[in-house]
Formats: structure tokens, C-alpha cells, sequence
């Protein structure tokens, strides 16, 4: 006898309902503001939005800086910056290699391995630059001929610190003129023959070149600052040369003799710019608002330092802290105005010596600055954050130029003396949570 | 046993991980006060520790344990749709919830002893509000949305071992405790950028403690049970700790106490033929229960609580061929009692009313329970809070035979 099932199905229909509930229903909780009333006013944190003023600000001067390792050499003249760019030609084996030699016109080379060079007649030495860009196009004048001075500086100088003030050991060597900023696009500069020392004449010709060491100076106001490829920039075709003009004798393994004449380019060992700026800051406490400066090239870095340590508890927490800044776009020293900057904490006091301040970690943020927005929020909250826990650590943070190398500019902004209206002076927001200590 | 197994584990599952609900009411103490019950004891309006039968057991009363029969499993779920109202909104929850379990042994002719599970506070709430943070002094066109989150988890619940006899016509039981119970209450304050941090803090506290109770039931004549049961204070420690989030943080740890205060239920039943009449009268002194919880509960009022509960219940037919429809138990309840907690300077009332039925199980002796029912919380006049809770709870009672009482 099959016994019937049917009083099961009460059972299991119950079970499934259940079942399909639990997947398809679920928990809800209530979600909106209905009973905050409730929640306890002592268990929530007090939002604090507040405006600290800056208690300390200045400009900081770093100067001249390495700039060898840039893809760019600059040089010129303009609004108070001026550029010199320096070589050092110290490789010229390319003077041996028969492979190199193209005659003059030709464009094939017709010898090979097998020739060796025995000697050679020196016709010219030739400095050439290839250029890229003029830094500020707004202000330059076109079609002004300009001079530069080209001075032998000592063949040993020091490529790490060699700077646009070490001039003890440069000596003159010519003027050259050139033609007008819009032909600055290639650069040429005659070194004369008897200007270079040649060597007691070894087993080749390489070794018969004494180490060259150039400085270009435009000596008058050129009223531009071009841009030209450095040694590291410039590919194949467009690097700076020394380019050597020689008829090269060869004779090839059989005895036959053989001359032609070429141009051998010279790769420098060494190059970079070399910086000044004329402009003055003027002096704090004067009747112009005062304002902070950053610049490339020759280097100038904004310090700012607020102290929030007596207005925030140490129980409370930072939820954000950021420094205004406000720029000043119709200042007339602003010059080639670039637009990105990263955030500095400094490690030591500055607030009597700016320039002997101490750049430490990176905030690892670049801020675009534009002449259309010129407030600039600065977040430092992790810094903040860092300080809050560790009042005595707080000396401020730094604002420089994210690549101080890549060319040659100066941007003002307002600072915090009595004499800059509230509006445009740095300000220092917190917004911080407060909570009830026990 | 095996053949409900299934709907054991089912059960067991459907508590979608909260063993609690949640109620508008939760903040402050140790949350509200409602312990769960079985669908049977829910749908009498929470009265019957003046009960006892081989089938039912209350788990409030150990002197009910004193006639199980058999031994008996009871669980239940809660299904419960809770809408609030406060001044600043409305809003809903929908919960499903595990109220308790009990197990009954009979030992030795009227000694029966029994494991309760049993949850006593609901700690659980969810309170979000929504601002905004000018993006920059005095912007008045960007602006950081803020959302700020009031989050309470946990409660206290009590695992309980009750033995009960009897002597003659009175039934004595004893019970002890073990109260544990975990309470989160978090605050959280994010914004919609990533640039800022959140902040925030959390209070934990991990409570335990041992508590004792006495009950006893006295059936005056066939027809008449009064009952009386003491729960007896019960000190709880809790060890705290608050945490504070976000940038600085501190961690205060530090033991609290917090006093379950005594409570006393006197209770009666009358039966005639198939009618049984319920009624308990319970108060529970929380003014005099200590608190040492720190700032976080100083302001509100602890006020000793009152209940009445009532219900009735419509026995089953032992006629074999009565209608199946008179075979089934019937039940009907109303209950009052109050929160602990002062709102708004008042008490805060909870009234509700309940209806059930209970099909008696096929297979062997065991019931499978029914009740919906409506409770209302607080009153908007005079807390300017209220709450609406309507739900369903579904129980099993099981016989098993891994014990039965030899009656000699």
C-alpha cells in the first residue's frame, strides 16, 4: 500500500515560503535620520571648520642649480634672467675612426677599417647648438642682433658645482655677434684653431686634443632666452658638437696614402645651464604688499608655517588641512609663468634664516597653478595629521616648482605681512573633529 | 528529533545573522529591553509563569520545568516589520530574528532540569544624517557631501540552566545565569572626496556576569495556579574600550559595571473546561541599577519599569472525532510595560496586542506555534518618538524520547 504523502505538503509549503523569504527578503535596517535624537549627543564628534593664519612666511633663495642632467641648455637674456651655457669636450676618438670620415659634399664614407689615419691638417672648430624654443615668446624682441662673450673656462672644473658665479676660472676668448632672436634656431660659434692647445702628437689623433672647456655668455640684454637641446636631449641629429673640419691622411694596409677632407662632430662630455636673475625682491615691511616668490632655473622656494597645536586638542582628529596661497598674475616680475608645484614638509627652523631652510619629504602631489584661478589649495592633511600627533615636528612645509631644472621662470604670490589685504594673504583651514574626553 | 532537523537548521539560518532586531529605542543603557519569548508565550501578551504542562515550558520561570514529560525542544523565529517616527522623519526596518531556544529534561520524577537561550536586549540601530562641508572659506557653490553614521550593534542575552521540582502542589525551581552580551555603539563622520579623511569613534563593551533566580508555582485547586518569580540583581562587567578613528587615535580601556536590576513577576491561571486565563503583573527597579558607563549614558533617567500581561487560550478538543479545526489551540493577549530609559523627561509606554494558534504536531506529542501581533512604542506627544512594530512569530515545541518520565 503506498502511503500518502499529502500531509507533508503543509509542511514543506511552509518551508519553502520561509526558504524563498530568506533569499529574496532579507534584513532592512532603518537607514534615514529617524531617532538621532537618540543617538547620544555626547558619543558624536563636533565638526570644526576654522581659518588659522600663517605666523611665518618667506622667500627662500637657492640659486643657481645643477642643471647638467637636463634635456635642455638655455640661453639669453631677458627680463632680469640671464642663461650662460657651459661645455666640456674631453672624447675625441671619434677623430681616429676612419669610418667617420665623409668627404665634404659626399655622403657616403669611403673608408673603412682597414685605412689608418696618420695625420691631419685642422681647417676650423665649431660649436653648434640646435634649438628648440624661445622660454617667454610675450616679451622677446625679435629682431635684435645680439652678442655673446665665449670664455675658455678651466678644463677641470667641477660639473656638480659649477654654477653661474664660479667665474675664477674663465678667461675671455671672443665676442662672437649673431643675427636676430628669430634666427637663433641653429647657433654657430667659431673657436679659433689658435685659441686650442694641441698636444705633443701621440700614436693618434684623439689623444693630440687637450681637453676644450667652453662658457657662452650673451653679453647685452638679447631680450630672449632660447631654448637648445643638451647632450641628453637632442637624439642623434640635434645634440651640441664640436664639429672639427680637418683634410685626415690615411694609408691603407697595401701602403697606398690617401687624404680627404671632413668634418668630424664632437659629442660634449659635458653641458648645462648656468643661471642669474637680477631681480630684487623687495625689501619686507615696504609699502607694496608683501609677496613670496618661486622660480626655475634660479631656484626660489615659498616656506609657510602655521601652528594649530594650541587650537586643536590632542584628542581630536584632522579631518583636513589645506593652505591657501594667492597668486599674484599681473605682477610685471613674473616671468614665463609655469603652472605645477609639489608640497614640501621642512625639517629644522627657518623663521630668522629663509635660505638655510630644510626641504625633507614630498607630499608626492603636483598642483597646476593657473593664472585664471589663482588661489591654490594646498592639502597637507597627512602632514597635518603627522603634526597634530607631533606638535614639535611642525616647522612648516615648502612650495618649489616641480622640475626647478626644466627651464627658467618666476611666479609671485601674496604674503603675510600686515600689508596684504585678508583676502590675499595665506590662510591655513582645519577641519577637525572634536570629541568629548571622558 | 531527525525528522525536524531540517526545519531546525532552516530556523537557525533565517536569523540573516542578527540574532536581534532593531529598534528606534536601542541608544543608551544596554539597549531596550525585550526579551524573546516563544510564539506560544508571545501570543498570551507574555504571561504564563503561573503555567506548567508536559508540553510547554516558560523560560522565564524554572518552577515550569518541574512537569516535562518528555523531553521537549522549543525554538522559534521572528519576523517583524518596525516603522518609527521621530521629528526628524520616519523610516522602516524589516528584521528577522531568533528570540531563544529551550531544552527541558526530565531527570527523575518531578525533577526536571532545562538550557534556555534566551535574548534579553536589543542593542541594535542605524541613524544616518546627511550635511554638507564648503569645498573653501566662504564657497558658496562647491560643497563636500557629508554623512555622518550612528551604528549600534549587539545586546545582552542569557544562557540559563533551570531545574525545577515538586512537592505536592507546589513547584519550586531555580535557575542560574549567564548573562554575556557584547555592545558596539559607533559613530562615523565621511565626506565624498577622497582627500578628506573620515573621523570617527567606538565604543565597545564586553559584558558578563552571573545572576541568579527563584520561582515557584502553586496550584490552589485544579483550576487555579498563582506563581511568583524573582530574578535576582545581577552585576555585569564589561570591559570597554573606545577607539577613536582617524589620525590621532587613543584607545581607553577600562572595566564599567552595570547592574541588571532585580525583578519580580507574581503571575495566575485560571482553566475551565477548555479555557485558560492568563495574567502577569511584573516590576523590574532600574532606578537602583548602577551604572558606571562614563559620559556616554548620563543623560538620560533610569525609571523603574511596570508590566501587566493577559492573554487567553482556547485548549484543544481530546475528542477523536472532533473536527480538526477543535483539535488546534487558540490564543489571544495584551501586554504593557515600559522602556528603562526616560525620553523627553517621560516614560516610554509599550502596548501591544497578540493572536495566535497552535497546531498540535502529528507525529508524537509537540505543537507548532503561530502569532502575529502589534505593539506600539513611545508616544509622539510626550517623547516625540514612536514606534510600530507588527510581527509574526513562528515556534516548534518538540517531543523526543530521549528521556521520559517514569511516573511510579
Amino acid at each position: 500500500m503506498i502511503k500518502s504523502k499529502l500531509h507533508l505538503i503543509p509542511k514543506y509549503a511552509l518551508m519553502f515560503l520561509i526558504g524563498l523569504a530568506t533569499l529574496f527578503g532579507g534584513c532592512a535596517q532603518y537607514d534615514s535620520n529617524t531617532g538621532s535624537d537618540l543617538t547620544g549627543a555626547d558619543f558624536r564628534g563636533t565638526l570644526v571648520d576654522t581659518l588659522i593664519p600663517i605666523d611665518s612666511a618667506a622667500t627662500m633663495l637657492v640659486g643657481d642649480i645643477n642643471k647638467s642632467a637636463s634635456a635642455y641648455l638655455i640661453l639669453g637674456r631677458q627680463e632680469g634672467m640671464i642663461s650662460d651655457i657651459a661645455f666640456r669636450f674631453s672624447n675625441f676618438t671619434r677623430l681616429d675612426n676612419p669610418e667617420l670620415l665623409i668627404a665634404d659634399g659626399d655622403s657616403t664614407a669611403n673608408f673603412d677599417t682597414s685605412y689608418s689615419i696618420d695625420s691631419a691638417t685642422w681647417h676650423s672648430a665649431t660649436l653648434k647648438l640646435f634649438g628648440n624654443a624661445f622660454i617667454d615668446t610675450s616679451d622677446i624682441s625679435p629682431y635684435t642682433p645680439w652678442t655673446a662673450d665665449i670664455f675658455r673656462i678651466a678644463k677641470d672644473f667641477d660639473p656638480v658645482t659649477i654654477s653661474y658665479s664660479d667665474t675664477t676660472t674663465m678667461s675671455f676668448m671672443l665676442n662672437d655677434t649673431f643675427a636676430t632672436a628669430v634666427d637663433t634656431a641653429e647657433l654657430e660659434i667659431n673657436i679659433p684653431l689658435d685659441s686650442l692647445v694641441f698636444l705633443q702628437m701621440d700614436t693618434t689623433l684623439a689623444s693630440m686634443w687637450d681637453t676644450l672647456a667652453f662658457r657662452v655668455r650673451p653679453s647685452a640684454d638679447a631680450n630672449f632666452l632660447q631654448r637648445y637641446y643638451s647632450r641628453l636631449g637632442g637624439g642623434e641629429s640635434r645634440v651640441p658638437v664640436l664639429a672639427v673640419n680637418a683634410t685626415f691622411y690615411l694609408t691603407d694596409t697595401t701602403g697606398v696614402q690617401s687624404s680627404v677632407t671632413s668634418t668630424v662632430n664632437i659629442a660634449p662630455t659635458f653641458n648645462s645651464t648656468l643661471a642669474n636673475d637680477s631681480f630684487t625682491i623687495p625689501q619686507a615691511g615696504s609699502l607694496t604688499p608683501e609677496r613670496l616668490y618661486v622660480s626655475q632655473g634660479y631656484a626660489r622656494r615659498m616656506l609657510y608655517r602655521g601652528d594649530f597645536a594650541s587650537l586643536v586638542d590632542s584628542m581630536n582628529t584632522i579631518n583636513l588641512a589645506e593652505l591657501w596661497i594667492v597668486g599674484d598674475s599681473s605682477n610685471t616680475a613674473q616671468f614665463s609663468r609655469t603652472s605645477l608645484f609639489e608640497v614640501y614638509q621642512l625639517k629644522d627652523e627657518w623663521y630668522d634664516d629663509p635660505d638655510s631652510a630644510r626641504f625633507g619629504t614630498s607630499s608626492a602631489r603636483v598642483y597646476t597653478v593657473r593664472d585664471s584661478i589663482p588661489k591654490i589649495r594646498l592639502d597637507i592633511t597627512p602632514l597635518a595629521r603627522f603634526w597634530h600627533s607631533y606638535p614639535d615636528s611642525n616647522f612648516g612645509i615648502g612650495v618649489r616648482e616641480f622640475v626647478e631644472t626644466a627651464s627658467l621662470s618666476r611666479r609671485t604670490f601674496y604674503g603675510n605681512a600686515s600689508n596684504v589685504p585678508d583676502t590675499l594673504r595665506p590662510w591655513l583651514r582645519i577641519v577637525y573633529t572634536e570629541y568629548k574626553i571622558p | 528529533m531527525r525528522r525536524y532537523f531540517g526545519i531546525f537548521v532552516l530556523v537557525v539560518l533565517m536569523s540573516c545573522g542578527f540574532a536581534h532586531g532593531e529598534t528606534i529605542f536601542a541608544p543608551g543603557g544596554i539597549g531596550y529591553w525585550d526579551p524573546g519569548i516563544n510564539a506560544r508565550i508571545t501570543a498570551l501578551g507574555g504571561a504564563g509563569i503561573a503555567h506548567f504542562d508536559t508540553l510547554y515550558v516558560h523560560s522565564n520561570n524554572p518552577a515550569t520545568w518541574r512537569s516535562t514529560g518528555a523531553t521537549r525542544f522549543t525554538i522559534g523565529v521572528d519576523i517583524e516589520r518596525t516603522s518609527a517616527k521621530s521629528p526628524t522623519g520616519t523610516d522602516n526596518s524589516d528584521e528577522y530574528s531568533f528570540p531563544g531556544a529551550t531544552i527541558a529534561l526530565p531527570i527523575y520524577k518531578s525533577l526536571g532540569i532545562g538550557l534556555v537561550y534566551q535574548i534579553l536586549t536589543d542593542h541594535e540601530y542605524l541613524v544616518l544624517s546627511r550635511s554638507q562641508l564648503q569645498a573653501s572659506p566662504n564657497d558658496t557653490v562647491d560643497f563636500y557631501d557629508v554623512v555622518e553614521r550612528n551604528d549600534g550593534d549587539g545586546g545582552l542575552s542569557r544562557f540559563g540552566v533551570m531545574t525545577g521540582f515538586g512537592i505536592k502542589k507546589l513547584a519550586i525551581g531555580v535557575g542560574m545565569d549567564v548573562y554575556l552580551g557584547k555592545l558596539d555603539d559607533l559613530w562615523t563622520r565621511s565626506y565624498n572626496d577622497s582627500n578628506i579623511d573620515s573621523s570617527g569613534q567606538v565604543l565597545r563593551r564586553e559584558m558578563s556576569g552571573i545572576g541568579f533566580r527563584v520561582g515557584a508555582i502553586y496550584s490552589l485547586n485544579s483550576k487555579i495556579n498563582v506563581a511568583g518569580l524573582v530574578e535576582l540583581p545581577v552585576s555585569v562587567k564589561a570591559d570597554a574600550t573606545r577607539r577613536i578613528e582617524g589620525g590621532a587615535s587613543f584607545t581607553e580601556e577600562g572595566g564599567m559595571e552595570f547592574t541588571v536590576p532585580l525583578a519580580v513577576t507574581l503571575g495566575a491561571t485560571y482553566t475551565k473546561k477548555r479555557w485558560r486565563f492568563l495574567g502577569d503583573v511584573s516590576m523590574r527597579a532600574w532606578e537602583n541599577s548602577t551604572r558606571d558607563w562614563g559620559e556616554f549614558d548620563t543623560s538620560r533617567k533610569y525609571t523603574d519599569t511596570f508590566g501587566i500581561a493577559a492573554g487567553i487560550e482556547r485548549l484543544p478538543s481530546r475528542g477523536a472525532l472532533d473536527p480538526w479545526l477543535q483539535k488546534w489551540m487558540y490564543r489571544a493577549g495584551f501586554h504593557y510595560t515600559q522602556h528603562y530609559l526616560e525620553i523627553n523627561d517621560n516614560i516610554v509606554p509599550e502596548i501591544g496586542f497578540s493572536i495566535g494558534f497552535g497546531k498540535p504536531l502529528k507525529t508524537g506529542a509537540g505543537a507548532v506555534d503561530f502569532t502575529f501581533g502589534y505593539t506600539s512604542r513611545g508616544t509622539s506627544a510626550k517623547n516625540n518618538i514612536s514606534e510600530n512594530i507588527y510581527y509574526f512569530q513562528m515556534g516548534w515545541t518538540t517531543w523526543e524520547k530521549w528521556f521520559v518520565r517514569r511516573e511510579r
